[in-house]
């Protein structure tokens, strides 16, 4: 039965992310954002604590269960019914914090992209022992490494080699654009067997930090998102175990398919916080231009009787919810076991669009004012941008949804 | 718990109208348009669905089933996806139906509801939009002048749907004066009581019957006054509701029909869906039909939770109006010179579809 009522466990995290978003998030956000590449370890520290005393922790990429469902029980107290909606509950705690700060909500302590792509490809043995780690007593985050220099969106051209020897396999390779890849404490690294094999040759590997061989080599200055570390990670005859192979040895197709599994469950996460940051845009302009300066918004009025920046709020609005409903959409089927590629796709190539629009338009609105450092409105248009491209771009979210629309193949639709 | 899954009866409900869009209305849609009339048969058959009287109380003579805006979200997404004007023909009683269920006394309920047959389409109506040039529901013209006994009304009215079969008609005015939707009131006035004028002539929804109605002096008794108290927002907020269900049906349509042509149609040896121009343009479509969808189904879910749905379904008719104009002009334009005939519906839709940013109360959930 249609209902978008939130369960009672949803509107506590609700409240408790936005709090936290508001108290703790939002004063600093402008530090960390000036300050690039200072880590914020206070935060980190005081996040991780914080979540971890409540049983279950919202990390940006906690799709896919894994801890959640073990700690269900203690969730689940004042809720009953027996299946916790991870991605849901995500995608709803997530909007809160982006709307607190984009940048210092992927600095997040948690399992992170690379747990994600664990829950996607691992087999029982590897979540529990990953998961572990990303879970443990300190602050912790797995990252993701797939890009390289040479390829961005198209993900089957992985050039990093990983050659077998004995037990182990042997990395080597550059990898870019690894969100969390300084603070790391495992990167799951995509690479190939031979390039001959093609995408059946694709496979991710678990490569803990301290493994020789592995190094962190530079961090990226970037439009925004700047509380966040992007880092390029370089792996020089990397020797990996193979029991780190994600998936196991055996299974062949989960490589590749793996990696684009891994998007099913972050998309609607990612579209979650570009509708947080639309949203703080929004809320800023209402706050000053509504609230404090008194401007009317009367909604549902006959066009000619509104003024340009009532039907603009409108605008805004309506953009917020279409974004908000498609990723609850996409978030909710994930949970409930329905294949989600497409409206992960939709949810996400949505709050790209609406995200940058509304950010963009905000500042116009706000005035010369909104255009100076002294409001976060400049910040979160900056900060905006990034999600109409990381995590697949507009362009390749659209390629998705067209081709499942048509049903077409990777060749009938190029 | 939030799930955006449809009941089993839900299913049904949409599965039944789906059937009827495609295997009926569809089949008689060009014709209707070409001819600027509704098959009989269509509307004898759209009527027997039972979709304007299934929610009438078994007291008034009907089925007693529960008035439930998300089922008649689901309901007006399907016919219009069929086929726009046919869809408001066979749903105009729920005009004055709906506002008479949730607002009219035991009387009036009595008196009205049971003009309603099963069997026997009755041409129920509401006039609330007015010929003027920037038309503005907050300050109607027509007048209800306090008089004795009675309400003398005095004004026009315009695109009254099937006003020349209606036996009665629910005609909002104001009593007072002054702008605001809450001082709007429905008046029930029976046929005779109201002059049906010219037929509409519009862009599209030739197939529906609406006429200009003007109201000369009618006499009101007290007891025909629908009063809203107040409550004429929420009416609206549920015929905003339903314009956005009717929007995704039209932009659905057009969007499916263009993108089975875009598979079938060869272009430089390759079906032109092959291309990125084309199949992006669809992606787009297919992402704003589902996203009105949605939000229609949002409102009305608000609706049935008697939460305040007027802002919710106000933003977000605007919000479907304008993505119905995206869907529906390149649903023309993927089929290129072809959308430009009338030899395919693309056209067709691309005009109804233009309806939704300038009508108000069309039909109701």
């Amino acid at each position: 039965m249609v209902d978008f009522e939130l369960t009672p466990l949803m509107r506590m995290a609700r409240e408790f992310t936005h709090n936290y978003a508001r108290d703790v998030m939002r004063p600093i956000s402008r530090k960390y954002d000036e300050e690039e590449h200072v880590e914020p370890t206070e935060f980190i520290q005081k996040t991780h604590e914080m979540f971890t005393s409540l049983g279950f922790s919202f990390s940006t990429t906690k799709a896919g269960g894994g801890k959640e469902k073990e700690e269900s029980a203690q969730g689940s107290e004042k809720h009953d019914k027996p299946k916790m909606e991870m991605n849901l509950l995500g995608a709803i705690a997530t909007e809160e914090l982006a709307w607190g700060c984009p940048g210092l909500t992927l600095r997040i302590p948690g399992p992170g992209l690379g747990g994600a792509a664990i829950m996607a490809a691992a087999t029982a043995e590897q979540k529990k022992r990953f998961m572990k780690i990303l879970n443990g007593p300190k602050p912790s985050y797995g990252a993701m490494a797939l890009t390289e220099p040479g390829f961005g969106s198209d993900a089957s051209a992985v050039s990093t080699t990983a050659v077998k020897d004995g037990d182990y396999y042997i990395l080597n390779g550059t990898k870019i654009f690894v969100t969390g890849g300084e603070m790391a404490d495992l990167y799951v690294v995509w690479a190939t067997l031979g390039k001959d094999m093609g995408r059946s040759g694709i496979k991710a590997f678990v490569v803990e930090k301290g493994t020789p061989g592995i190094k962190m080599t530079r961090l990226e200055h970037k439009l925004g998102i700047r509380a966040s570390d992007t880092a390029e990670v370089v792996l020089e005859d990397c020797r990996v175990h193979k029991d780190n192979l994600l998936g196991g040895e055996k299974k062949e197709e989960k490589g590749f398919k793996g990696a684009m599994q891994t998007f099913d469950a972050t998309r609607p996460i990612v579209a979650a916080m570009a509708t947080g940051i639309a949203r703080a845009s929004y809320d800023y302009l209402y706050e000053d231009l509504v609230v404090k300066d008194g401007l009317e918004i009367n909604y549902g009025r006959a066009l000619y009787k509104r003024g340009y920046l009532e039907t603009v709020f409108e605008d805004m609005e309506t953009k917020i919810n279409a974004a908000r409903l498609l990723t609850w959409k996409a978030a909710w089927m994930l949970d409930h076991g329905l294949p989600n590629l497409k409206e992960a796709s939709m949810a996400k190539a949505k709050a790209g669009t609406v995200v940058d629009e509304v950010t963009q338009k905000a500042i116009e609105l706000y005035g010369p004012e909104g255009y100076s450092r002294r409001h976060l409105l400049e910040k979160w248009m900056r900060d905006a941008k990034v999600y109409d491209v990381f995590e697949g771009t507009g362009q390749i979210q659209r390629l998705v949804i067209a081709r499942a629309i048509l049903d077409y193949t990777r060749k009938e639709l190029k | 718990m939030v799930s955006f899954e449809l009941s089993d009866e839900q299913k049904l409900l949409r599965d039944t109208c789906r059937d009827f869009a495609l295997t009926v209305m569809r089949k008689y849609d060009r014709q209707s348009d070409e001819s600027g009339e509704v098959p009989q048969d269509i509307v004898k058959q759209g009527h027997g669905l039972g979709l304007t009287t299934g929610y009438i109380p078994e007291s008034y003579g009907g089925p007693g089933g529960e008035l439930s805006a998300l089922n008649n979200v689901i309901i007006l997404e399907e016919l219009a996806y069929g086929n726009l004007s046919m869809t408001l023909t066979i749903l105009a009683p729920s005009l004055m139906n709906v506002p008479l269920v949730i607002h009219g006394t035991e009387d009036q309920k009595k008196k009205y509801l049971g003009m309603n047959k099963p069997d026997q389409f009755q041409g129920l109506t509401a006039a609330f939009v007015e010929p003027t040039v920037r038309f503005d529901p907050e300050t109607l013209r027509t007048t209800a002048a306090d008089e004795l006994d009675d309400f003398v009304l005095n004004g026009e009215k315009a695109f009254v749907a099937v006003a020349d079969s209606a036996p009665a008609a629910l005609v909002f005015a104001k009593k007072g004066s002054g702008e605001g939707l809450a001082g709007i009131d429905g008046f029930i006035v029976p046929a005779g009581g109201f002059t049906v004028k010219e037929r509409e002539k519009n862009q599209g929804l030739r197939a529906l019957k609406q006429f200009t109605v003007s109201l000369e002096g009618t006499r009101v008794p007290r007891t025909d006054v629908l009063r809203l108290s107040g409550g004429f927002t929420g009416l609206l907020a549920r015929a905003r509701t339903a314009s956005i269900a009717l929007t995704t049906g039209v932009c659905r349509a057009a969007y499916e029909y263009s993108l089975s042509y875009a598979k079938e149609r060869i272009a430089f040896g390759e079906p032109i869906a092959s291309r990125q121009s084309v199949a992006f343009t669809l992606a787009e479509m297919a992402m704003e039909v589902d996203a009105m969808r949605l939000m229609a189904w949002k409102s009305a879910w608000m609706i049935d939770k008697g939460m305040d749905a007027y802002k919710e379904a106000s933003v977000g008719k605007r919000y479907a109006a304008d993505a119905a104009m995206f869907v529906t002009r390149n649903a023309t334009q993927i089929l290129g010179g072809h959308g430009f005939t009338r030899e395919h519906p693309v056209e067709m839709w691309y005009r109804d579809a233009r309806s939704f940013s300038v009508s108000e109360f069309m039909a109701i959930v």
